[in-house]
């Protein structure tokens, strides 16, 4: 395995920031981020819900929600040993759950700490009305 | 009296358990490194003979260091207390180093398990790629 593709929520803040971290990160698998509204995206992952996180091998194999962020972290030199020990049978439901807690509220959580993604924070520009200088 | 028969004694013994010492380290090191390089015998041939020699390096370093002393050997007793309470602290030496050894070849191997290891979790779905 050389590649992951990794499909993030392009409208949501949170994961905007976990998307730069995880480019900044050492990996020993390369990950290539797409955005979930890209026709990239509905290439790579046909047919699969689009609201959650999506890592797709370039073997074929495909991780959802949980387990793709177990992925990523696995896909990471610092992070692998947690990876393994997120997915022993003790860590596992702990981990789903957290992960399903932060998931649920990530719009919520993207609110509180302020953090925009570009999709959002196109829309809030586009929507600015620019006032008109009056002319004499 | 004695210094000169007592620094050779020390420094026949100490060399001497460096050696084996290294030995030790050289023939059981080699099923480690074996083991974190998957299988590939001629890269931890090398990386364990790289080891010995600073292993080597380091002790022998030691010994010959820490061979001078201002304590006299007048007496055969002197003499022999000399001797053993230097070699004491070069097995001690020895002893740390080796186990410093241990923790390398230990990490090494883990290192190389932990980028050879398989995904933790099984895929939820499996989709044709292009």
């Amino acid at each position: 395995m050389k590649t992951l593709f990794v499909r993030y929520d392009s409208r949501c803040g949170l994961c905007a920031e976990v998307r730069d971290w995880l480019r900044n990160q050492p990996a020993y698998v390369e990950l290539q981020l797409v955005e979930s509204e890209s026709d990239e995206a509905r290439r790579l992952f046909p047919g699969l819900p689009e609201s959650d996180l999506a890592v797709l091998s370039d073997e074929g194999h495909v991780w959802l929600g949980n387990n793709a962020f177990i992925m990523c972290l696995w896909a990471l030199r610092e992070y692998r040993r947690w990876a393994q020990r997120l997915a022993t049978p003790v860590l596992r439901p702990m981990a789903r759950h957290a992960w399903e807690a932060v998931s649920r509220n990530r719009k919520n959580i993207s609110g509180l700490l302020g953090l925009k993604s570009e999709a959002e924070l196109k829309k809030q520009l586009s929507e600015v009305t620019i006032p008109t200088c009056p002319v004499n | 009296m004695y210094i000169v028969e007592s620094y050779l004694a020390y420094l026949a013994i100490s060399l001497a358990a460096t050696v084996l010492v290294a030995r030790t380290l050289h023939r059981n090191g080699k099923v480690f490194l074996v083991d974190a390089f998957r299988g590939n015998v001629e890269l931890a041939a090398s990386v364990n003979h790289l080891l010995v020699v600073g292993f080597y390096l380091i002790n022998v370093g030691y010994v010959t260091q820490a061979l001078t002393t201002d304590r006299t050997a007048d007496t055969v007793r002197a003499a022999l207390e000399l001797v053993s309470s230097k070699i004491g602290t070069i097995l001690l030496v020895l002893g740390a180093m080796h186990f410093f050894n241990l923790y390398v070849f230990n990490r090494l191997r883990r290192h190389g398990e932990e980028i050879h290891s398989l995904p933790p979790v099984r895929p939820d779905a499996r989709i044709a790629m292009p």
